[in-house]
């Protein structure tokens, strides 16, 4: 049986696993930054208006 | 605060209990049974009715009916103390509150654990166990059910603080209760096949030994975090 | 007190930690990143293929390592869990809750590699012996842990029910540890020591595994202090020092008083 295929397999596993995590860890800062720039501007408007 | 205030006080939460759900609930009393029974005659329905093939899994079916039949009645233990405010006062009144939470899962275990244990042997029969596995059998529930309870028990103190957590109760006391499930089901298919139960046996015993002084802290701990 | 007793007291303190966390983030990933280069491309390439199994050995390099962080990063879990409950620091709870999804990469990892593994070594890809099923309880655990934290309102006591749970959780990690010598087993038993210093690899295969095992140390460390800023940052969303990264004006300090409409959270 050719081994390779599984051996591929399994590297692309590790890679792509680990990649979805690291998405999950490192790219959340902007967004959650942008948000509290978001809420930061409503409560803005909400107390000139 | 007098000596063996703790222990009446205890006794007084396990009484309390099994007042509650032998008594005044006595219809619900024997849903875990129930629940056994039918779960147990779902498998040969599934499997078919194939004699020796049943007397060989006969051990491990009546292993995941009680592990089930534990689990439906683990929410009970403290959601109605949670909904009417006693489990806040069970955890500031004062006693130790792992000597109250292991009142909770001797109540569980008497009213759950207990009856399974007795009722297995007779679940197996019915699947046409080898008669020699039937002490095993006893024993490893004997052994096993009070681990039951009181893992159980823990993970329902953690879940209490939520209002529908009977699918998340299931999902976190199964992965625990498996080491439970495996030596006891090991217990009764080596008693079935021959061979000797004892290291499963002691493997439960162990557990048990492990459990009994930690579990209780563990679910105090688990009741505080929920109540603080 | 003494300069780690001190440390550790400053790193209780969100700002601080944040700040820390910053700083040594680009050399944990940047660490990995080099270290896993270099430890595949010597496994992929250079190693000598082993004489039994052939070339499929190289999953190892893969598969053990993330087994060992699956374990470790539990572990850490429970250690963290118990400080959170115990002394309930803040950063302590964030730390545990932080490590629960790498942890379960790792754990589906090592699941899916073992399996490719053993399908061409063993000729199975899976087979319910106590190494294998115990280390798919440790997914279910992980997941059980996630999914307590996401389901109570109130982060802190969120996190110290999952932290709880970690706790009682660990009882499946000897069992995973020694299930390859309690029970006949498919399973290779170990063959690493590195208390003993003999192992029954040879050298030349060695190396990339150990490399590997830092390698994945280091991102376990990016990863969960990434997610652990992260949470702090949510956390801490009223208070000044995380207004200021956020190019916000602070409270008080413009011409009108702004209300901040979230409570900062008393530690």
């Amino acid at each position: 049986m050719d081994h390779w295929p599984f051996i591929y397999a399994s590297y692309a596993i590790f890679f792509i696993v680990l990649i979805v995590d690291a998405v999950g860890a490192g790219g959340g800062r902007r967004r959650l930054l942008q948000g509290l720039q978001g809420r930061a501007a409503r409560e803005q408007r909400r107390s000139q208006s | 605060m007098s000596p063996g205030a703790p222990l009446g006080a205890a006794l007084g939460l396990l009484q309390r209990d099994l007042l509650l759900l032998l008594w005044r609930q006595r219809a619900d009393a024997l849903n875990p049974l129930l629940f056994a029974l039918m779960v147990a005659t779902l498998f040969p329905l599934a499997l078919g009715p194939e004699a020796q093939m049943l007397s060989r899994v006969a051990g491990g079916i009546v292993w995941v009916t009680v592990v089930l039949a534990s689990l439906l009645s683990l929410d009970a233990v403290f959601r109605g103390d949670a909904d009417d405010g006693s489990l806040d006062q069970l955890a500031t009144c004062g006693q130790p509150l792992a000597m109250l939470a292991g009142a909770k899962m001797l109540a569980h275990w008497i009213g759950t654990g207990l009856p399974l244990t007795l009722a297995g042997p007779l679940l197996a029969y019915m699947l046409g166990i080898e008669r020699a596995a039937v002490p095993t059998l006893l024993l490893a529930l004997l052994l096993g059910t009070p681990l039951l309870s009181m893992v159980g028990a823990c993970c329902a103190a953690l879940t209490v603080a939520m209002r529908r957590s009977g699918m998340l109760l299931a999902l976190l006391v199964l992965p625990l209760t498996i080491p439970v499930l495996i030596f006891g089901a090991g217990a009764v298919d080596a008693a079935s096949t021959g061979g000797d139960p004892s290291a499963p046996l002691l493997f439960l015993a162990a557990g048990l030994a492990l459990a009994l002084p930690l579990a209780p802290l563990g679910c105090a701990a688990a009741i505080r975090i929920g109540t603080a | 007190m003494n300069r780690f007793t001190l440390w550790f007291h400053k790193m209780g303190s969100p700002p601080t930690f944040y700040a820390f966390a910053e700083r040594w983030r680009p050399w944990l990933l940047g660490g990995a990143l080099l270290l896993t280069t270099v430890a595949l491309v010597w496994g992929f390439g250079y190693a000598p293929a082993d004489y039994l199994q052939g070339d499929s050995f190289r999953i190892m390099y893969i598969h053990v390592p993330a087994a060992w962080m699956a374990q470790f990063v539990f572990f850490v879990m429970a250690v963290s869990g118990f400080v959170a409950i115990v002394w309930r620091i803040k950063l302590a709870e964030i730390m545990c809750i932080a490590s629960a999804p790498v942890g379960a990469a790792f754990t589906a990892i090592a699941l899916a590699t073992g399996s490719l593994w053993g399908r061409p070594t063993w000729g199975t890809y899976w087979v319910w012996d106590g190494r294998l099923t115990s280390t798919l309880i440790l997914l279910f655990l992980y997941f059980g842990v996630i999914g307590l934290y996401r389901a109570i309102e109130d982060r802190r006591k969120a996190a110290r029910a999952a932290g709880l749970l970690s706790i009682i959780g660990m009882i499946n990690i000897p069992i995973i540890k020694y299930s390859v010598e309690w029970w006949n087993t498919l399973h290779q038993p170990a063959s690493i020591n590195v208390i003993k210093g003999s192992s029954s690899i040879d050298a030349s295969m060695l190396w990339p595994l150990l490399l590997m095992a830092i390698a994945t140390k280091l991102y376990y460390g990016w990863s969960a202090l990434s997610r652990a800023q992260l949470m702090v940052l949510e956390s801490e969303r009223g208070k000044d020092w995380v207004r200021e990264l956020a190019g916000l004006p602070m409270v008080g300090s413009s011409s009108r008083p702004v209300e901040p409409a979230t409570r900062s959270s008393t530690t």
